[in-house]
C-alpha cells in the first residue's frame, strides 16, 4: 500500500511537471520562421520518469498528457503523442536499467528515444503529404531538448548522492 | 516462481494491448487532424478557450524575460517615450472623433447619390499568447475569439505585412496560420508583370511561389501583393519582396516582422454603410425643393507636442 500510495504521488508530480512543461513550451519566443526550435520539455519530463520510475507513468496518463500537449498546441494531433507513446513503452521495458549505469549512457539514451519518436513522426507527416519540417531543424530539436534534459538528470544524481550519504 | 513469471507475462501482455489500442486511437486523431475535421478543430479551439488564462499566466514569465533581454532600456528612455506615445494616443483620439464625423457625412451624401461602394475593412487587433509549441507547424494563438468578432479565414496582418490567416476560432482565442507553415498557401500578384500565383509556406523562413508560368519579368525586389482570387484575402496587402527568382520558381522575403511579433490585426471585410438620413436630394425631383442641410462644421483637434 506504501508503494502504491507512492506511485500514485510521483504519477501526480509527473503529471504537474508535465502540464508546466507544455505551458512553457507554448511561449511565444520563436514565431519567425527562421527561429531556433524550441525544446520539447514534456519529452523531458515523461521520459525521465519513464527511465527513473516506471512504475508512475502508465501509458493511459501518457496518452492523455501527449493529447493535451498536441491539442494545445498547434501540429500533427496525434502523431506525437503516439511517438511518445512508443518511447516510454521501450523505456520502461527495456532501458530502465541502462540509464543507471552511467550519465551519458542516459543523456544518450534520451537523445536516441526523442530523435527516433520524432523521426517517426516526421516519416508520418512525409508519407500523408502534410510538409514536415526539415531534418535540420529536428535536429536542432532533440539537441536543445537534450541539453534540457541535462539539468533534469543532474538534479537526480545531486538527490541519490544526498540520499547515499545519509 | 511460475505463477510470478504467468503474472509477469500477463502484466506485459496486457501493456502492449494498451499500446496498441492508445496508438491506434493516436493514429485515429492524426487522420482527423490531416482530413481537417471541423470537429476536431473546434475541439482544439474549445481547448484553447479553456487553456487560454492559464497560458498567458504560464507564459508570461518567460514573454518578460525573453522581452527584456531583447529590449534592454534604460528607465529614462523609457520615461520619454512613454509620455511620446501618451501623447500621440491623446492626438489619435481627437483626430478619431474627426474621422467619425467625415464618414458619417461621407455615407450620407454616397447614399443620396445612390454611391455602391467596394466592401470596407475593419481590423480587431489581438495578441499573440502561444506559439505551436513545435517545429512541425507555425502558427500563433490570439487572445481574441468570436466574441470579439474574428471569424475563420480572416487575414491576419502586422503593421508591415501580411503575417497569415485565421484557422480556428474559439469564443476567446484564434489560430492565425502563419505565410510559413507547411499547410499556408495565398494567392498572390507579383511586382509590375501582375502575374498571379500561390505563395506556398514551406517551414521556411523565403516560402515559394508555386503555378508560376514563366518567371520572365520578374524581378529581386519586386512587390508581391494579394490578389484577392477566392475572397480568402482582401487584394492588395503587401507580402513581401521577391528575394530570388529561378527557372521556374521564385522566393519571397516576408513583409512582417516575425522576430517582434506580439500584435496581429485581424481585417474583417465589412461592407460599406449608408445612411440615408433626412437630407434632401442633391438631384431633386421636378416637383420637390431641395432641403437646406445644415452641415455640422469640423473641429480641428488641438495642437499636440511634436515629434
Amino acid at each position: 500500500m506504501p508503494g502504491l500510495m507512492q506511485g500514485v504521488g510521483t504519477a501526480l508530480l509527473m503529471s504537474v511537471l508535465a502540464v508546466v512543461a507544455i505551458l512553457l513550451q507554448l511561449a511565444p519566443v520563436g514565431l519567425a520562421p527562421a527561429a531556433l526550435p524550441s525544446p520539447q520539455l514534456l519529452w523531458v519530463v515523461v521520459l525521465f520518469f519513464a527511465l527513473h520510475r516506471p512504475e508512475a507513468v502508465p501509458l493511459p496518463l501518457v496518452f492523455a498528457l501527449g493529447i493535451l500537449g498536441d491539442l494545445l498546441g498547434d501540429g500533427p494531433v496525434g502523431a506525437r503523442t503516439m511517438a511518445l507513446l512508443l518511447a516510454v513503452w521501450i523505456a520502461r521495458r527495456y532501458l530502465v536499467g541502462l540509464v543507471r549505469e552511467s550519465p551519458i549512457l542516459e543523456l544518450g539514451v534520451f537523445a536516441a528515444l526523442c530523435g527516433a519518436g520524432h523521426l517517426l513522426v516526421w516519416l508520418l507527416l512525409r508519407l500523408s503529404f502534410a510538409g514536415p519540417p526539415r531534418l535540420l531543424h529536428l535536429l536542432l530539436l532533440v539537441l536543445f531538448s537534450t541539453l534540457a534534459y541535462l539539468p533534469m538528470m543532474l538534479l537526480s544524481q545531486l538527490r541519490q548522492r544526498a540520499r547515499m550519504r545519509r | 516462481m511460475g505463477l510470478e513469471r504467468r503474472q509477469a507475462h500477463k502484466g506485459t501482455g496486457f501493456g502492449l494491448v494498451t499500446l496498441v489500442v492508445l496508438c491506434l486511437i493516436c493514429l485515429a486523431f492524426f487522420v482527423l487532424w490531416r482530413a481537417d475535421s471541423p470537429r476536431l478543430v473546434r475541439l482544439r479551439m474549445a481547448i484553447s478557450d479553456r487553456f487560454a488564462p492559464t497560458i498567458e499566466t504560464g507564459t508570461a514569465p518567460v514573454i518578460e524575460g525573453t522581452a527584456l533581454v531583447r529590449d534592454y532600456r534604460s528607465v529614462s528612455e523609457l520615461r520619454i517615450e512613454n509620455e511620446r506615445l501618451r501623447a500621440e494616443v491623446q492626438r489619435m483620439l481627437a483626430w478619431r472623433e474627426v474621422a467619425e464625423q467625415l464618414e458619417e457625412e461621407n455615407a450620407r451624401l454616397r447614399a443620396l447619390n445612390n454611391v455602391q461602394l467596394a466592401p470596407r475593412i475593419s481590423v480587431i487587433t489581438g495578441e499573440v499568447i502561444a506559439d505551436s509549441g513545435s517545429a512541425f507547424s507555425q502558427s500563433a494563438l490570439l487572445n481574441i475569439g468570436a466574441d470579439k468578432g474574428v471569424e475563420d479565414g480572416s487575414a491576419a496582418m502586422d503593421d508591415q505585412g501580411v503575417v497569415g490567416r485565421v484557422v480556428g476560432v474559439g469564443r476567446h482565442t484564434a489560430r492565425v496560420v502563419l505565410l510559413s507553415d507547411p499547410t499556408s498557401r495565398v494567392p498572390v500578384n507579383i511586382g509590375t508583370v501582375a502575374q498571379r500565383a500561390i505563395l506556398a509556406g514551406d517551414n521556411g523562413i523565403k516560402p515559394r511561389i508555386e503555378f508560376l508560368t514563366s518567371t520572365e519579368g520578374i524581378k529581386v525586389g519586386d512587390r508581391v501583393v494579394t490578389s484577392g482570387d477566392g475572397g480568402v484575402f482582401p487584394p492588395n496587402l503587401l507580402v513581401g519582396r521577391i528575394a530570388d527568382v529561378g527557372r521556374r520558381y521564385a522566393r519571397v522575403e516576408l513583409a512582417a516582422n516575425f522576430h517582434r511579433l506580439q500584435f496581429i490585426r485581424i481585417l474583417k471585410l465589412r461592407p460599406q454603410k449608408a445612411d440615408a438620413g433626412e437630407a434632401g436630394l442633391i438631384l431633386s425631383k421636378p416637383d420637390s425643393k431641395p432641403e437646406a442641410k445644415p452641415v455640422t462644421p469640423l473641429t480641428k483637434p488641438a495642437a499636440g507636442r511634436s515629434q
